[in-house]
């Protein structure tokens, strides 16, 4: 194939798109781009209703009616703004894909060093849920052992609680591991990649 | 930009640019992932369509964010696989007009395209559309000398490829 072959191929009927296909393709991810933007403001707006209206029932009830005990049951405090913490990261992942778009203005090598940017902000933020998920491994028995002292938990209970958090524990510390070692790590090392086919 | 504004620049890009799409999703990738390729490109563009200001053109924009969102693309993490349902591959398939000999010589030329790395694969495309060193340079935030230099290189390593195979 000479250039003039690559030419006559690359003008000819079979290279043109089918715009009908395309406008429908385009049409049904407008519709759909629509509906999970409204499911995750949805879920994002019932979440933080809730922990706000357990928050505004829990922190009085716990305060002004003595069932809280700040050098026994400490441990509740980091356990209620775990949740909040889960929210607040959901709320700012929400909101920076919207500022994802910016990139576009930017050339593709500016645009491949912001997202190389964001992957080591990525990478970071992990490791820092990893420490925080032990920081929580740590603390739970002692939170468990409280209730337990202070007699608001009983014996069976205690195993039902130990289990059902351990699990929720390992699961996010499985994800946190997935999303490091298969996802945001090879991403890291593709962008450099591609970084220094431009030097 | 109000939604309205919004929906009516993407479907206006699509109808004068949306061919830039399908070439660029040919060319970095094949088979099945073409379709998820051209559904990675049309949510790249909706999303960009906010921060277009006018400073370049429609087409040159078009450009730099689908081959942008080409570049990155990872056929591992199809986030949007879920959108690909009852057109498939309809989006990137030719029209059925397309000569079968034009459609084999078409797609060995892709199959080319493919071999090279990411960045020559993006300047071959653009040379083949017509896109001016200017512009390629701008699009890729390289010198104009340093585009031609590549598109040197990238031009004779695709003719090799090419020649190499039976016409």
């Amino acid at each position: 194939m000479n250039e003039q072959d690559i030419h006559s191929a690359w003008n000819s009927g079979a290279n043109r798109l089918d715009r009908a296909a395309a406008l429908q393709l385009k049409d049904e991810l407008v519709r759909r781009l629509r509906r999970q933007r409204w499911r995750e403001l949805a879920w994002l707006a019932w979440t933080c209703l809730l922990l706000t209206v357990l928050s505004a029932l829990l922190v009085p009830w716990l305060v002004f009616h003595g069932r809280f005990d700040p050098r026994t049951d400490w441990v509740l405090v980091p356990l209620l703004g775990l949740p909040w913490g889960f929210a607040i990261h959901f709320v700012r992942q929400f909101r920076r894909r919207r500022a994802a778009a910016a990139r576009a203005a930017l050339s593709i090598q500016d645009a491949l060093r912001a997202a190389e940017a964001e992957n080591r902000a990525a990478a970071a933020t992990l490791r820092r849920v990893a420490l925080l998920q032990g920081l929580f491994a740590l603390l739970l028995p002692v939170a468990i052992h409280q209730l337990h002292a202070a007699g608001k938990v009983s014996g069976r209970e205690l195993g039902q609680m130990a289990f059902l958090f351990g699990g929720i524990l390992a699961g996010g510390a499985a994800f946190v591991g997935l999303k490091y070692f298969r996802e945001v790590r090879p991403e890291g090392a593709r962008l450099a990649g591609l970084l220094e086919s431009y030097r | 930009m109000s939604p309205a504004e919004h929906e009516a620049c993407f479907d206006r890009w699509i109808r004068e640019h949306g061919a830039i799409l399908h070439r660029v999703s040919r060319a970095f990738a094949e088979g099945a992932g073409q379709a998820d390729l051209m559904q990675e490109l049309l949510l790249a563009l909706w999303r960009a369509v906010p921060a277009f200001r006018g400073e370049a053109s429609p087409a040159t924009f078009v450009y730099r964010v689908s081959h942008n969102a080409a570049m990155t693309w990872r056929r591992a993490e199809r986030n949007y696989r879920r959108y690909v349902t009852a057109y498939g591959n309809d989006a990137t398939t030719a029209p059925a007009e397309a000569s079968a000999p034009d459609q084999e010589r078409l797609e060995r030329l892709y199959a080319a395209i493919r071999r090279l790395p990411e960045l020559d694969r993006s300047l071959i495309l653009l040379a083949l559309d017509g896109v001016s060193y200017r512009e390629m340079a701008a699009v890729h935030g390289l010198t104009e000398s340093n585009v031609g230099a590549r598109l040197t290189r990238a031009r004779a390593r695709l003719a090799d490829d090419l020649q190499g195979e039976h016409p």
